[in-house]
């Protein structure tokens, strides 16, 4: 049995009823995403506490590793479905205090969670960024905080804390997995190893290109962006988004397929098995035991990648995961995430 | 009419036996075939992984599911009517699932032995037609019923509350470890393998060596260190306190045990005395109390398991003192460890009564830890292994004893490696600040593998908030890892504690507390006298109730739950540790019913 429990509205979940084992998952963009359990109630039972937006807290003994909030009850089979916090700001506008459009970050959330919006997610962490793009719309403030991660390269999202946080991905890695069935794929997609974009400044259009330069060994191939739409932009910050276009769609062997992972195949740097409840999204891990034909691929008897989504089930001794960069994408999907 | 000598009974109601063999008041009555008859066994939920490299699969078993059993169930009477009538009786015995569960009680032809019981949740059955059974009277049915995995014993057992703590400590010496005229050191490893055993004492320590001869004996075995001069341990000093240290590096911290050799019992025979408590002292001996009962003894046994390393092994243990007290080896007031022993052979779901010793002080933020105990002897409490911190403020109140500033200096404590069985940790911390505040704090983790190291190797980390009320003590759990964070023979593994935000927060007590299977934390604010804990059958969380009447007249549930994990015992022994922040030495009593495969060797009652 392993000791992991769900407090919903503030009330412990086995209050209101058996339940069955929750499923969470933590993401490397995001923090924690969305969570999913059932309840054993007759079709008409009237739970305390169970609304959409209680905030649902799955604890690992008395730690917490998820937290979210409620944003779909099945009232017949009372299976409930709940979203992180992030999810909550996809209604929420970037105002200042006087209710006017900002691009701050730090601004915005604190008017967020402020009367009326009560946004729950906080910035203990003091993070400050501007987006730089035009000001005459309001943003959603979730869509200003996807905008600061392409703009700063960093990821966002709110951990199980209910804080912003704003990161890097780590350099050295935090697991060792040893999966048996890790499938490299070095697929491309697009054959474009530059992108050239036209975007607005505040004197009229000028151009930008990705980073790196291709060099001088292969040919260069251009494919052009149109980075108008998006307001007035610096030019760091163009080429800042056009790199991020070129990075998701370029091809790098890397692993492609979900794996599910044992306690024995996932462990931390000291050899020991890994505590999976506390293996996230956003985590580094190195993957060892590559065939040498893949390790020729990489350049490198193993290969480091962050795990992009984790999605664990209380009592199940193995975890999902995902890596980021599972697959190119096209330059049409790139630009719908990016742009 | 047929002679049963078994008996069944189903919900309170006798379904075969001499019992079921008397007619009903509605003219029918029942009985159960013996052929048919089938006690269901419960599916083991295994887990099989793959190996990468090598053939061969690992498999494990995380548990076990229902069981189902099945029976052909005979109604007979006096006319048809009143076999339906029975039919109908029998119907309404049968649990659906949304109501409570029933009891299938099987005792078998020997009284004297131990029921059978079995938690039924849901039960159907059929009607097998015969029309020559109508003719006669009878109507035969195939009963099925689902039950929770195991046989349980007919009574709870209890482990009782001890002792209240005396105020001062007595102790007194049962060998003074000057000459070792009386001891000696034997093993099961068989007359063949073994050369004799010696005893020798010097400074005040004995030492107990018994070498194997060479010949590759694989596996390990039991030693066995007695003393055969008999002793008195009074009813004012039930406590057996020992010292020991295993000579053996990888098992240093091992848990002994006690016993002795009752007289007139047949060779070899010993009765074990139950232990209470088992912890690792400051310089690495184990320190481990067991409980006589006040009543001499005629000898005394030590038992231990001994790893065999490697040939020619000489060194088994050390003792260094041997003592009678009157005091269960609480050091911190605020506190209390025992160990619990549980009988049978299956986990089975733990209950708690936690209670203020006068009956009326509220306990005050309860934190109540159990864990499987047996490899080596863990003790969550990390006060003791401060290495680093800000000044102590003394404070009794405080669970460690005292208050240490967080946001003035970190926190350290080392611990030694060898009394963590390998399993994920959580690192467990009491705090209170004067002002209602959101703190952030950092946690470290890692191992120093030798006892010269100073820098840590194999780190874990990561970071907190702690949402605090103004003078108001409250538990987190900071964050978990698994440690020791590197394999290491020796050395300690330190814990750091950091506060990086926040206006200062006072830490009254650190815990590492083992969270990995059948560990459970609970952790509530109980402003009563009372404290209930107890786990269901199939619950996935604990019951918790508080209240001021110990018949739990008036209890309710608490809604400041901080943690709510069920509390599994799984046999032989449950470490539980439980801290009240404003009670001394509370009461603590435990109870489970012993699980068994198919039939129980107790009815829950013996020691």
């Amino acid at each position: 049995m392993t000791p992991v429990w769900l407090r919903v509205g503030g009330r412990p979940a086995h209050l209101t009823g058996r339940y069955s084992a929750p499923v969470w998952e933590t993401l490397a963009d995001g923090g924690c995403g969305e969570a999913s359990w059932t309840w054993h109630l007759p079709p008409h039972a009237r739970p305390i506490g169970l609304g959409i937006g209680a905030l649902v807290e799955v604890f690992y003994s008395a730690q917490r590793v998820y937290l979210g909030s409620v944003t779909g009850i099945d009232r017949e089979t009372w299976g409930i479905n709940a979203k992180g916090l992030l999810d909550d700001a996809v209604g929420l506008p970037a105002l200042d205090s006087g209710g006017n459009a900002t691009r701050s970050v730090a601004t915005a959330i604190t008017t967020a969670r402020t009367s009326p919006w009560n946004w729950r997610g906080r910035n203990s962490r003091g993070i400050v960024g501007t987006v730089t793009a035009d000001t005459s719309e309001p943003l959603m403030l979730s869509r200003l905080l996807e905008m600061w991660s392409e703009q700063s390269g960093e990821r966002i999202g709110i951990d199980e804390h209910g804080e912003l946080y704003s990161r890097v991905d780590a350099t050295e890695p935090k697991w060792i997995i040893a999966p048996r069935d890790a499938v490299l794929s070095s697929e491309s997609v697009e054959t474009y190893n530059l992108y050239v974009g036209r975007y607005r400044t505040s004197t009229g259009n000028a151009t930008a290109y990705s980073s790196p330069w291709p060099d001088g060994s292969e040919r260069v191939s251009a494919g052009v962006v149109d980075l108008t739409q998006r307001g007035i932009l610096s030019a760091l910050d163009a080429t800042a988004v056009l790199t991020k276009i070129l990075q998701a769609t370029k091809s790098a062997p890397t692993w492609t397929n979900g794996l599910t992972l044992s306690a024995q195949q996932i462990r931390t740097l000291g050899n020991q098995p890994a505590p999976l409840p506390l293996v996230r999204g956003g985590d580094r891990v190195r993957v060892v035991g590559l065939t040498p034909a893949q390790q020729q691929e990489i350049g490198a008897p193993y290969l480091d990648v962050t795990l992009k989504r984790v999605v664990q089930t209380a009592g199940v001794p193995a975890i999902d995961v995902e890596p980021v960069g599972a697959l190119p994408m096209t330059l049409e999907e790139a630009q719908e995430v990016v742009a | 009419m047929i002679d049963s000598l078994h008996e069944l009974t189903l919900a309170g109601v006798p379904i075969d036996g001499l019992d079921a063999e008397a007619v009903t008041p509605d003219g029918y009555w029942f009985s159960v075939a013996a052929d048919g008859l089938e006690f269901g066994s419960s599916e083991a939920v295994e887990a099989v992984v793959r190996a990468l490299w090598a053939d061969g699969s690992e498999a494990r078993i995380d548990g076990h599911d229902n069981a189902v059993t099945t029976f052909r169930l005979m109604i007979e009477g006096q006319d048809h009517t009143a076999l339906a009538k029975g039919e109908a009786a029998f119907r309404r015995l049968l649990p659906d699932g949304y109501g409570a569960s029933v009891d299938l009680v099987w005792r078998g032809p020997d009284s004297a032995a131990p029921a059978s019981i079995r938690t039924i949740l849901t039960g159907t059955f059929s009607q097998d037609y015969d029309d020559m059974s109508e003719l006669e009277t009878q109507r035969i049915y195939e009963v099925t019923l689902t039950h929770v995995p195991f046989v349980r014993s007919e009574f709870e057992s209890v482990a009782p509350v001890l002792p209240a703590v005396p105020d001062t400590t007595v102790e007194t010496v049962i060998d003074p470890l000057t000459s070792a005229s009386g001891w000696s050191i034997t093993n099961t490893a068989g007359s063949h393998w073994n050369r004799p055993g010696t005893v020798t004492v010097s400074g005040g320590i004995l030492s107990a060596t018994q070498s194997v001869k060479d010949g590759g004996l694989a596996g390990d075995y039991w030693w066995r260190l007695s003393r055969s001069l008999p002793h008195s341990t009074s009813p004012d000093t039930p406590y057996l306190i020992v010292e020991t240290k295993m000579l053996n590096a990888s098992n240093s911290a091992a848990p002994i045990g006690a016993g002795y050799y009752p007289p007139g019992a047949p060779p070899g025979f010993m009765a074990e005395l139950p232990r209470v408590k088992s912890s690792v002292t400051l310089d690495g001996w184990v320190r481990t109390i067991f409980r006589t009962g006040g009543s001499s003894l005629p000898n005394l046994v030590l038992f231990g398991r001994a790893l065999y390393a490697t040939p020619h092994t000489a060194g088994w243990v050390q003792v260094r003192s041997v003592k009678a007290s009157n005091n269960p080896g609480l050091v911190k007031r605020r506190q209390s460890a025992r160990i619990v022993e549980v009988g049978g052979t299956e986990r089975t779901p733990g209950s708690l009564h936690i209670s203020s010793r006068n009956g009326t002080s509220p306990l005050g933020l309860t934190i109540i830890h159990t864990s499987p105990d047996g490899e080596v002897s863990y003790d969550p409490d990390l006060s003791r292994w401060i290495t680093a911190g800000a000044t102590p403020t003394d404070d009794p109140a405080a669970p460690m004893g005292a208050w240490r500033e967080a946001a003035s200096m970190a926190l350290v404590a080392e611990v030694p490696s060898s009394s963590l069985p390998t399993d994920t940790y959580q690192i467990g911390l009491l705090l209170r600040s004067a002002t209602t505040q959101r703190a952030r704090f950092s946690w470290t983790a890692g191992t120093l593998p030798l006892s010269s190291s100073s820098a840590m190797t194999g780190s874990d980390g990561g970071e907190m908030w702690v949402d605090l009320t103004a003078n108001t003590s409250t538990f987190v759990g900071v964050g978990s890892t698994t440690l020791p964070t590197i394999i290491a023979a020796a050395g300690r593994t330190r814990v750091i504690i950091a506060q990086l935000s926040g206006a200062q927060v006072l830490i009254g007590g650190m815990w590492l507390f083992r969270a990995g299977r059948d560990c459970g934390i609970t952790a509530v604010r109980v402003n009563h006298p009372h404290l209930w804990v107890s786990t269901g059958d199939l619950s996935d969380s604990a019951t918790v109730l508080m209240g001021d009447a110990a018949d739990q007249s008036d209890a309710y549930a608490p809604t400041s739950v901080l943690s709510a994990t069920p509390h599994v015992f799984r046999p032989r022994d449950v470490s539980a540790y439980v801290v009240t922040d404003q009670v001394d030495d509370p009461a603590t009593e435990f109870r489970h019913f012993r699980r068994w495969p198919f039939n129980p060797a107790d009815d829950g009652r013996t020691e």
